[in-house]
């Protein structure tokens, strides 16, 4: 089916809520699970991601398009300098959302295989319980206080930890 | 009966406890953008983040004062769950404990060869026990790239084991032969 107005071959993902998005096919190409959906030719006109919603995936899809759009390391060898810090301060700002929605992003990324996504996802993460206690990690990650340590395990754990240190 | 039946629905799945539910993988990967004394920290978390830091690239070892079996226990412990998962970094410091059980570091590292250990740094005490370093334990592990001895030991460096294991660079920085017995201060041992 070919309704496309422009030149470029389209794609239409289906989020959890049924939102679709149109995208261009090159874009979807940053995620190796549908790339590796389309070379296989498993790819239906409509791909449905039952797992992700629509605030997740037009995040992703946002993501996806710059990077797509900006130039590739291998293209050239002298790669635009300022296209290079353009997609830098990009990741910067694509960043600062909430903690859920990383997570939301995270999760999905790692579905649909966006290598350089999950990473930044994760380097956010990183940075935010940096030097942070135990208790800060927890308020920011929201780990389910049903899975806390007993007072004994959390002692064993304690002392193990200082068994990795001077 | 009831007056009423309250379903609280969160706002939105987002807000359970997502993070736990991620794959090993990914977890290990954010530990491993961490300092090394926070991702450590993070096995207080919950009982999912209990062993992760076992996954971790680079492993972290310093002898405590007291539980030093239960502590040679955990490391055995920490290589069974990795599963010959490949290291990085192996790091062991045996200083802080007046006794050191030579014959229980060499299993252990006999089993950090196996799982292809990059870089070894070990810390033996002055203790006047000189023991000589288990160079064939190493002739094996073709990974290794780096090793950092300190302690006090005999060091009988393989004429042959040089270049193979390309470790002349690191004993370069400190005064060596290659052929005699010899005692460095700067270097470490295991058992014979």
């Amino acid at each position: 089916m070919s309704t496309s107005s422009s030149s470029s071959k389209k794609i239409v993902l289906k989020s959890a809520d049924n939102e679709t998005f149109e995208i261009d096919e090159i874009v979807a190409l940053e995620s190796q699970a549908i790339k590796n959906m389309i070379e296989d030719e498993c790819a239906d006109n409509v791909i449905p991601l039952g797992n992700i919603d629509s605030k997740t995936l037009s995040k992703i899809i946002e993501y996806c398009k710059k990077h797509a759009e900006s130039p590739k390391k291998d293209d050239n060898a002298d790669i635009d300098e300022k296209a290079v810090e353009d997609l830098k301060s990009f990741d910067a700002e694509f960043a600062k959302v909430d903690m859920p929605l990383i997570q939301d992003i995270l999760m999905a990324a790692n579905f649909l295989n966006i290598d350089n996504l999950i990473g930044l996802m994760c380097r956010t993460i990183a940075d935010r319980i940096k030097g942070k206690t135990p208790e800060e990690i927890r308020k920011i990650l929201n780990i389910n206080k049903n899975d806390l340590l007993s007072p004994e395990q959390e002692a064993k754990a304690r002392e193990e930890n200082s068994w990795a240190f001077d | 009966m009831n007056s009423k039946v309250v379903i609280k629905r969160t706002k939105h799945e987002r807000d359970k406890d997502f993070i736990s539910k991620l794959p090993d993988a990914l977890l290990t990967h954010i530990l491993s953008l961490l300092p090394l004394s926070d991702a450590n920290r993070t096995r207080v978390l919950s009982k999912r983040w209990e062993d992760l830091c076992a996954f971790l690239p680079s492993l972290h070892f310093v002898t405590p004062f007291y539980n030093v079996s239960r502590f040679y226990w955990r490391i055995e412990e920490t290589l069974d769950i990795r599963d010959g998962m490949p290291i990085d970094k192996f790091y062991l410091d045996c200083t802080k404990c007046s006794y050191c059980d030579y014959n229980r570091v060499y299993e252990l590292l006999s089993s950090v060869v196996i799982c292809k250990v990059k870089e070894l740094e070990l810390k033996f005490l002055d203790d006047r026990k000189v023991v000589r370093f288990c160079w064939d334990l190493f002739k094996t592990c073709n990974s290794l790239v780096g090793l950092t001895l300190n302690g006090e030991f005999v060091l009988d460096v393989p004429k042959d084991g040089l270049e193979k294991w390309n470790l002349s660079h690191d004993l370069g920085k400190t005064n060596r032969s290659f052929d005699g017995r010899h005692v460095p201060s700067n270097y470490t041992a295991c058992p014979p």
